[in-house]
């Protein structure tokens, strides 16, 4: 028998998408459940995601059946993903702080791990653009325009 | 005609008034950066921004807003002449001529017709603006719901059909954009749809996350591991202008390239985009020497730049007349206006004349502030080019969650992007184009409302949009669309848009 991710990197890239797009419509249509569907006079709040969901279904079904010829997706190159795998861990610690710890404090750890960990830059140089731009930005948006960024729970920044 | 030259002087007044005209030029300076940096676009510029216009009048803000859509049109141009890199997706084309003009030593004279090539479409196309919008608009006020819900479905299979991959992907991502635009609060019935109990969800799923992560994180995504950037072809100002012979050979692409853009970009699509491919192509058939696109034409430069700029300005007669993007970017704005209490539409130009004469003047005064900004500071935007990208994308990534956050005040909507953007990462892999489910999103609630008021108007009866005349020819010309956009995948043929995305590829290369 077949590894499971070998015969997902062995799809072609279009079949994959296509099964995607139908698991999502059915996915939606599912949650659709607790929604009233009203009637043709008067449509319900689950009329018009159910259609949607069902044309979303019927295009995945059509892309999943005409495209055997396709590049697989093992084939499309994947080189980066490591570095957006790194991004993104990084972007979601920073989220998650960042009305824990504030803005600033949030955005400059984020800032030293891309450009040290992620960009491998130095850590001196890496420090003062990290502190200048969180600081800086703060100062612009927050404190010249007005618009609020979460701060600090010690009061500052 | 003169009615329209007595707002248009009002419009003037608005636009050379120092707040007004301090907010163009920020707008077109920041527009040209994010459109000479790579990784940018004007869309993800936008949404970055928009929370700081939050503070600042109607007029003001969709004037600095627009005024980075233009600018990054220009600034593009920088990056592909110098650099071989499209700075924006609308400058493709101007890399493959572009690039060879600056190899040739003739870098100061490309960008020079570039900008010149810009300032004239896009002044021109300021001018058929002008002129179309307003009776559009008086047209528009005799569209009811079942109308405009024939109007939006043809908009997004224009959209669809225009896009430069292939139809039934990019109708698949404009229902998925329809999808999640259903997302919240349904305001006919009450009832939360999908809200797993966040109570953000309620409003839905903000336009600005999911731009500035489909564009803005995903782009990162997918380029932050690439090697270290090519060399830049530094241009010498003194070698700006170009000669007699290319001046000539200019004068005639910029034209067309106006035109075309134009009218293209008042279709629905990434048109700014696709009108370049379509000048591109046209210039070389038109041309005597053929043999030399690819090798430094200067009509492969004037043709697709003129043709970008006008169709931006195309792709502001539906927004202000209609009240309907044609583009993700023309929906970001309407969004912006939105927030400032404006709604775009056909009694737009009667309620609001500050704003749109204001607004189309600035257009006029922006087209000048670029030029201005775009020949002798070109020196300054390549010293832009040469910051390491290890330290440009960790800026991108901060000044993303940024933005989003700044426009709500809501981690969940950072989170939303964060999510959007490794589904624009994979979508992008998969070969998606992703700006059908900005515009679904934003059409969506337009489309169900017209729906539905629809559908009560006639008891239930579907023939309600067969019976009024503009409904059943806006729907006849979906059902064509559809149909030409099917049609060479069920008989195997390659349909234009996969002939002109190959004939680029092949010059590119």
């Amino acid at each position: 028998m077949e590894r499971p991710s070998r015969l997902l990197s062995g799809l072609t890239a279009d079949r994959a998408a296509g099964i995607a797009l139908v698991a999502f419509g059915t996915l939606a249509i599912v949650e659709s459940r607790g929604l009233p569907m009203g009637t043709l006079h008067q449509p319900g709040p689950a009329y018009f995601p159910v259609a949607l969901s069902i044309a979303l279904i019927a295009f995945g079904a059509v892309l999943t059946l005409f495209a055997g010829a396709g590049a697989r997706l093992k084939e499309l190159g994947w080189e980066e993903a490591r570095h957006a795998l790194l991004i993104m861990l990084g972007a979601g610690v920073a989220t998650y702080l960042l009305e824990r710890v504030g803005y600033v404090i949030a955005m400059t750890a984020l800032m030293l791990y891309l450009l040290i960990v992620v960009a491998r830059r130095h850590w001196a140089a890496s420090a003062l653009f990290a502190l200048a731009l969180a600081g800086g930005t703060f100062a612009l948006f927050d404190l010249a325009l007005r618009v609020l960024l979460p701060r600090s729970p010690w009061g500052f920044f | 005609m003169f009615e329209t030259l007595q707002n248009l002087g009002h419009g003037f007044a608005v636009a050379l008034s120092p707040g007004v005209l301090l907010y163009a030029f920020i707008g077109c300076l920041v527009g040209t950066l994010v459109g000479v940096l790579p990784g940018i676009g004007p869309l993800a510029g936008i949404s970055l921004l928009l929370p700081a216009t939050f503070g600042l009048d109607a007029t003001r803000a969709v004037v600095m807003l627009a005024g980075i859509y233009y600018g990054a049109m220009y600034g593009g141009s920088t990056t592909s002449i110098l650099m071989r890199i499209p700075g924006e997706a609308a400058s493709v084309m101007t890399c493959i001529d572009g690039y060879a003009m600056a190899r040739k030593g003739r870098a100061g004279p490309a960008l020079t017709i570039a900008a010149v090539g810009s300032y004239i479409a896009g002044t021109a196309s300021v001018v058929a603006l002008m002129l179309l919008a307003p009776p559009l608009a008086n047209f528009a006020l005799r569209f009811g719901p079942p109308e405009y819900f024939a109007l939006l479905v043809l908009g997004l299979l224009v959209l669809a059909y225009m896009s430069v991959g292939s139809m039934l992907k990019s109708l698949a991502m404009a229902v998925l954009g329809l999808l999640l635009g259903t997302i919240g609060i349904d305001h006919m019935s009450g009832y939360l749809r999908y809200g797993y109990g966040i109570h953000e969800l309620g409003d839905g799923i903000g336009v600005v996350p999911l731009a500035v992560g489909l564009f803005g994180l995903g782009e990162i995504l997918a380029t932050a591991g690439r090697a270290r950037p090519p060399e830049v072809i530094r241009p010498r100002l003194r070698d700006l202008l170009p000669n007699r012979r290319e001046w000539k050979e200019t004068a005639a692409p910029i034209a067309r390239g106006s035109v075309l853009g134009f009218l293209v970009g008042i279709i629905p699509g990434s048109a700014h985009i696709i009108s370049t491919f379509v000048s591109y192509a046209l210039e070389r058939k038109l041309s005597k020497h053929p043999e030399e696109f690819g090798k430094g034409a200067v009509a492969g430069v004037a043709g697709p730049e003129a043709a970008n700029n006008a169709a931006t300005s195309g792709a502001f007669v539906p927004m202000l007349a209609l009240g309907i993007p044609s583009g993700p970017v023309t929906a970001v704005l309407i969004a912006a206006m939105m927030v400032h209490g404006v709604a775009p539409g056909p009694l737009l130009i009667a309620q609001q004349p500050d704003l749109f004469w204001g607004f189309i003047a600035s257009m006029y005064v922006g087209n000048v502030m670029l030029l201005i900004l775009n020949l002798p500071l070109v020196g300054l935007f390549v010293q832009v080019l040469r910051i390491p990208y290890g330290y440009l994308f960790p800026a991108i990534v901060m000044f993303c969650i940024l933005g989003v956050y700044a426009a709500s005040g809501s981690v969940v909507d950072v989170w939303i992007a964060l999510v959007m953007g490794v589904v624009g990462y994979v979508l992008r892999k998969l070969d998606f184009e992703t700006a059908p489910i900005v515009l679904g999103l934003i059409l969506s609630p337009l489309i169900e409302l017209a729906m539905r008021q629809s559908l009560s108007m006639s008891n239930g009866s579907y023939a309600i949009f067969i019976e009024k005349p503009i409904a059943a020819t806006l729907l006849a010309a979906a059902l064509i669309l559809l149909l030409l956009g099917l049609l060479p995948l069920i008989i195997g043929l390659r349909d234009w848009r996969q002939r002109l995305a190959a004939e680029s590829e092949g010059k590119a290369e």
